[in-house]
């Protein structure tokens, strides 16, 4: 197992370098000119200088260097945009991300166990046919709109019909402060909008894994040797059903970190997704470039974290 | 917006880690399902039946249909130009309106009428969906189909590649890349199907790897067949079917990504009109009286997705009649 | 109430199970009717399709949904058929037990053996951990494990089919069962697991006062291990006999089209004039190797190799038949595949006649592929699914450009050879039955018209009237075309009609060659004297007085294999000389060649 784990884990540091290297191309060759700014100036020999002032006159391949050489002991530069340390930038901006990251994932993993559980080993039923269509109207509905629509009557609506002078669910961050219902206030729109999302997709992957599952054979078997149904569907079904679905959560969830763009910019979350949008319409190239290595190391992070779940709970993956 | 593709692929290719039904479930399957007197000779008579047999699919085909008319006759269906001469007051004096017999989707703040924007932008979204999915299947088949087959190092890099560019957030990615390449229709569906084309590809070639190892497989190779042969007669129709599926998934996921974009200012560009453009600007009436704006762009949205899923569900369980679900 | 020796403990009337609906309705079990007895045991036969594992499944209730039975079932005088669900759970496992017939399919993956047996037993006495072990050890002990603690810690897929099997014979046992219903729990094994298999049921017999209720269509199985039977057809019971006199006084039809079908080591061999004495070879192997590299450590570097096939070599002459006999594990697959140059061997030669197969160049290898062609044992995975049964016989000719209308005709005349009906030709593989798949992989083979037929094991996924079927038609086909056969079987009955020459490989080498009486009458080598033992005749007197060879265990891995002689783990003549050095193929004299340091004296 440890061997298994080991080997993972230093397949994954040559994965980060190539992604070092694909996210220097990308945002040096198709994003913005991180001169840009001094192209209209009105000095003629601003841009020409700005571009030495940057290093930009050097061979690709030695900036690449210089960047990763930097990179890797922690010196990201500072944001062209704002002069802040792109560290701190960033910093804030992934703890805001995590946060909503990891109550939207909690909350959906929970939700999309309950209703995969049930629909999957009740294909058929009425119950069944209603939670997937909801799940269906779950996958096709932007998530983007819904986050407006969400605010418009559960901000502004219910506020009217309640009257009352604050909102019941802000749909923006609010400092009041204090406590747990004010964190829960503050969270709960975005948190419900992401949910959506994620529920409607894991509870389908879960139902097609528990509706084949409690077809096998061996689940079969163990009803033939008298086990209860409450234990086949937990301990034989569920178990088996959840290898690959929880493989399947923390994929999706690695890709939460750069994938919230649309719904911080909705709620206006000064997290990852806000920041992005901010460099690459200012043209921070430093901040893009940690920004695009950080996503990429959470998707790598959680791959890996992913792997080794499944070599718990696989024997046949971890004794192979 | 997460990645969704691979969300779809337990349901085409198999989710259980478990293994498949049991023997006895499969024989009373085989006996249930002969029935003689529904079964027609032909396979795709018989595809075309279990279709037609599912009503959210045959809902979700005739609102698709009737979607695709609209955007089709989209500027012959409606009075009102899509982008209104600004300029004239007739016009501005229509601004802000809501859904009346005149305007059945309501005016927004210059005066423009909503119906006919979100016509065009549906066909926007068809277009770019529709095209994407095709792009994306054709390359991804081609260069799954040479990593499946031809196998060792040339699938060793094609994964190692694939794997590597879907390690960057897809949207951001898109984003950097629109910025430049985006703004047309032929442009977006290029920049989608940059990252599109490899779940095809893993798919594709998961299969054939699987494929591959069968005995019908050896049987060919033992007959002296080429590759080609063997790729062409007896590896890619049997992954037709789970390829035909994932691409109407892709239509979609290509229509709802192409919104976003669009939302977030980096889609089309005027005068084209797209559902998400719509959105982002009706995004400051939530909260005020003209959130109709919001609504029926969104709507028209939501239910095109939705019609272009129950539609894959339904071409799923056509072609692949041993899933439950 | 509680059964005495007169009274059933288990009672069926009239058994019925119904599928379909209304529009459509199916009764695959019609009316089945039995009774079992204290200590009873019970063997019920029919051909596939007859509805036994439906049967069973309803009696114990886990008949899926769309499933109704009718009828009556009574456990110790009471009816199992209006029971809540919570009593039926009580009674699984516990009075009734069912063991699967796949055993590979029938263990949860992610738990240990140990694990489920302790479920087992859980589920039905509440006993504290230790006793809970113990008597799972028990349990494991009782069906013939060598280390059962070991292999309570192991996985289902790091065990064999035939531990498998019996690890679910243990699981049934959990709880002393009245009725232990085993649904073919020997269909899938190889010879020497079957025997030992067999050999644990007749143990439970003696030491345990479980009565046996045993599902097979294997007549050669029924022969040994049952006291009475019922013969079993299209869902309904036709015969029911004690075991002697239903093999010698057959009374129904389909039981005596079963008999038929069985086929005997004592039966009569090929006969005949011996073929094809003289000319080249068709196919010479020559000192074939296989070796697959072994990876390990966190770098996955090759550690070592494990050999396959390590150094076999053989002849098949033009028109005859040699059979490769071996238990899975022998390196008989990969053999096939090498003979084809499907593999390529690791070292040593394959001759088509002349020719050197392995050093042909690919196009000249593709022109030699029509004279060497394979059938393969899976018979529904060796067909294309998307394509029909024309496409797929037409594949070979098309792949080698036939006009169009010789293709026709070829296609039609193999349909009439191998015994198809022209409007199947349109058919889907789904639309056949087992048996007429396999004739399909043949034509197809056929038609090129090879000089050799390699068989990769073409009946044991077929039930025994199928599998009679085809092997005649094998025969027929030799007759009529004169193609040579490299026949692979794990057991020498299925080959005993057919075979010329028999070549019995063990752990990747060949250990004892000769013509086939010969082989059957005066087997030289020890294993081959266990194959012959585990073979069962469907003969119940003479069954119940053989002398049985019981082999312990099971084959060592290959990457493994013993010092000297590798069979000398599981033989009974193990020397000190047979752990020193490997014994070399001597020739006896007639074709008869033997590996082994102490073969049996000729006659």
């Amino acid at each position: 197992m440890l061997t298994y784990a080991g080997r993972r884990v230093l397949v994954s540091l040559p994965v980060l370098v190539v992604a070092s290297v694909l996210v220097f191309a990308l945002v040096r060759g198709v994003g913005p000119d991180p001169a840009a700014k001094y192209r209209d100036s009105r000095d003629p020999h601003a841009y020409q200088e700005a571009r030495a002032d940057l290093g930009l006159d050097r061979p690709i391949v030695v900036q690449y260097g210089d960047w990763l050489g930097h990179f890797v002991v922690g010196q990201w530069g500072e944001s062209t945009d704002t002069g802040r340390s792109v560290s701190s930038e960033i910093g804030s901006a992934l703890w805001e991300t995590l946060q909503l990251a990891f109550w939207a994932a909690a909350v959906s993993a929970a939700v999309a166990l309950l209703i995969g559980t049930y629909s999957g080993t009740r294909t058929g039923s009425a119950g069944d046919h209603v939670l997937t269509a909801l799940a269906f109207a779950g996958l096709a509905v932007p998530t983007f709109w819904f986050g407006l629509v969400v605010i418009h009557f559960l901000g502004y609506e219910l506020q009217q019909l309640l009257g009352t002078d604050q909102p019941l669910f802000y749909s923006v961050p609010v400092d009041t402060g204090g406590g747990p219902v004010e964190y829960f206030r503050h969270l709960a729109l975005p948190v419900l909008v992401v949910s959506v999302q994620l529920v409607a997709g894991w509870s389908r992957y879960l139902r097609a894994a528990m509706a084949d599952t409690m077809r096998t054979d061996f689940v079969r078997a163990a009803r033939a040797r008298g086990v209860p149904r409450r234990r086949l569907v937990v301990r034989h079904g569920l178990r088996n059903s959840l290898t690959a679905l929880v493989t399947t959560m923390a994929v999706d969830i690695g890709a939460l970190v750069a994938g919230l763009i649309v719904t911080e910019k909705v709620f206006s979350i000064r997290g990852m997704g806000t920041v992005f949008l901010d460099a690459l319409g200012a043209g921070d190239t430093p901040v893009l470039l940690t920004w695009l290595m950080v996503a990429g190391a959470a998707v790598v992070v959680c791959n890996l974290v992913a792997d080794l779940l499944y070599a718990v709970l696989d024997p046949r993956v971890r004794l192979a | 917006m997460t990645d969704a593709h691979h969300r779809f692929e337990p349901e085409i290719a198999g989710a259980s880690p478990a293994g498949s039904a049991g023997l006895l479930e499969e024989s009373i399957d085989a006996i249930e399902r002969a029935r003689p007197d529904l079964e027609p000779a032909s396979r795709r008579r018989a595809a075309l039946h279990r279709f037609l047999r599912r009503p959210l699919a045959v809902a979700g085909l005739v609102v698709l249909v009737v979607l695709a008319l609209g955007a089709v006759f989209a500027g012959v269906l409606t009075p009102y130009p899509a982008n209104p001469d600004l300029t004239d007051p007739a016009v501005l004096a229509e601004a802000r309106q809501g859904p009346s017999l005149d305007h059945w989707f309501g005016t927004d703040t210059v005066g423009a009428d909503q119906l006919t924007r979100v016509l065009f932008g549906l066909r926007v979204s068809l277009a770019i969906g529709l095209g994407t999915a095709l792009l994306s299947t054709v390359v991804g088949v081609a260069v799954g189909a040479i990593g499946g087959y031809y196998g060792r190092w040339v699938d060793s890099v094609l994964m190692r590649g694939t794997d590597l560019a879907l390690l960057l957030p897809t949207i951001a990615v898109l984003l950097v890349v629109a910025d430049r390449l985006g703004g047309s229709i032929p442009g977006m569906i290029v920049v989608l199907s940059l990252l599109s084309w490899m779940p095809v590809a893993r798919i594709v070639r998961g299969e054939f790897l699987t494929l591959r190892e069968q005995p019908f497989v050896e049987a060919a190779r033992a007959s002296g067949a080429t590759g080609r042969h063997i790729v062409a007669r007896h590896l890619l129709p049997n992954v037709a079917g789970t390829v035909v599926v994932f691409a109407t998934l892709l239509v979609g996921f290509s229509i709802l990504t192409e919104a976003l974009l669009s939302f977030l200012g980096a889609g089309v560009e005027p005068p084209a009109v797209s559902l998400g453009v719509l959105i982002s600007d009706a995004e400051r009436t939530a909260g005020t009286s003209l959130a109709y704006l919001l609504y029926y762009p969104g709507i028209v949205l939501f239910v095109l997705v939705l019609a272009v899923n129950f539609v894959g569900d339904g071409v799923r369980a056509a072609l692949d009649p041993h899933r439950r679900s | 109430m509680s059964a005495t020796p007169d009274t059933p403990l288990l009672s069926v009337r009239h058994l019925a199970v119904e599928l379909g609906s209304d529009a459509h309705r199916v009764e695959p079990v019609a009316d089945v009717s039995f009774d079992v007895f204290p200590r009873d045991a019970l063997g019920i036969v029919g051909p596939s399709g007859a509805g036994k594992t439906l049967t069973a499944h309803a009696l114990l209730g886990i008949l899926p949904e769309p499933a109704r039975v009718r009828g009556e079932i009574e456990l110790r005088g009471r009816s199992l058929l209006d029971r809540s669900e919570a009593e039926l759970e009580r009674i699984r496992g516990r009075d009734l037990a069912l063991v699967f017939q796949d055993p590979s399919t029938a263990f949860d993956p992610v738990a240990t053996i140990g694990a489920q047996v302790a479920e087992a037993v859980r589920v039905h006495q509440d006993l504290p951990a230790p006793q809970v072990d113990d008597r799972v050890l028990h349990l494991l002990g009782l069906v013939g494990m060598a280390d059962p603690r070991a292999r309570a810690a192991q996985y289902p897929h790091e065990l064999s089919g035939g531990l498998r099997q019996r690890a679910m014979l243990a699981v049934a046992l959990a709880n002393d069962p009245a009725v232990l219903i085993a649904d073919e729990p020997t269909s899938n094994l190889d010879a020497i697991a079957q025997a030992q298999v067999l050999d644990v049921l007749a143990r439970i017999r003696e030491e345990t006062n479980t009565a046996l209720v045993l599902i097979t269509h294997d007549l050669g199985v029924i022969a040994r291990a049952v006291d009475r039977v019922l013969v079993v057809e299209a869902g309904r019971d036709v015969e029911t006999a004690p075991v002697d006199e239903l093999f010698t006084a057959p009374r129904h039809p389909c039981t005596r089209s079963l008999l038929a079908a069985v086929p005997r080591l004592d039966g009569p061999g090929r006969g005949g004039a011996a073929r094809g004495a003289g000319g080249t070879p068709v196919l010479a192997a020559e000192g074939l190797v296989k070796e697959f590299p072994v990876r390990a450590g966190m770098f996955r570097r090759v550690v070592g190799h494990v050999a396959a096939v390590a150094d076999v070599s053989f002849t098949v002459r033009p028109g005859e038949t040699l059979a490769l006999v071996g238990e899975s594990g022998s390196g008989k697959t990969t053999t096939a595949r090498l003979a084809l140059r499907l593999l390529e061997p690791s070292a040593g030669r394959v001759r088509f006649r002349d020719e050197d197969l392995t050093a042909a160049s690919p196009r000249r290898l593709r022109a030699l592929r029509r004279h060497v062609q394979i059938v393969f044992q899976d018979p529904a995975a060796s067909l294309n699914p998307r394509l029909s049964v024309y496409e797929t016989i037409a594949d070979p000719l098309r792949v080698h450009r036939v006009p169009r209308a010789d293709e026709r005709r070829r296609v039609g005349d193999l349909l009439e050879l191998v015994g198809l009906r022209p409007e199947q030709a349109s058919h889907g593989p789904h639309q056949l039955s087992g048996g007429e798949r396999q004739r399909v992989g043949i034509a197809r083979a056929l038609a090129l018209e090879p000089q050799l037929l390699v068989l990769d094991e073409p009946v044991s996924a077929l039930d025994t009237p199928n599998r009679a079927a085809v092997v005649e038609l094998l025969e027929g086909l030799q007759r009529e075309l004169g193609v040579a056969y490299l026949f692979i079987a794990h057991d020498l009955g299925i080959v005993r009609r057919v075979a010329d020459r028999v070549a019995v490989m063990y752990l990747g080498r060949i250990v004892e060659t000769a013509p086939a009486a010969a082989l059957y009458d005066t087997p030289a080598h020890p294993y081959t004297q266990a194959l012959l033992s585990a073979t069962p005749v469907p003969d119940p007197p003479r069954e119940r007085a053989r002398r049985r060879i019981i082999l312990a265990g099971d084959p060592p891995h290959p990457g493994d294999p013993p010092s000297g002689c590798r069979f000398r783990t599981r033989c009974w003549k193990a020397q000190a000389e047979c752990a020193a050095t490997e014994p070399e193929l001597v020739d006896r004299g007639r074709g008869h060649l033997v590996a082994c340091h102490f073969p049996e004296p000729e006659a």
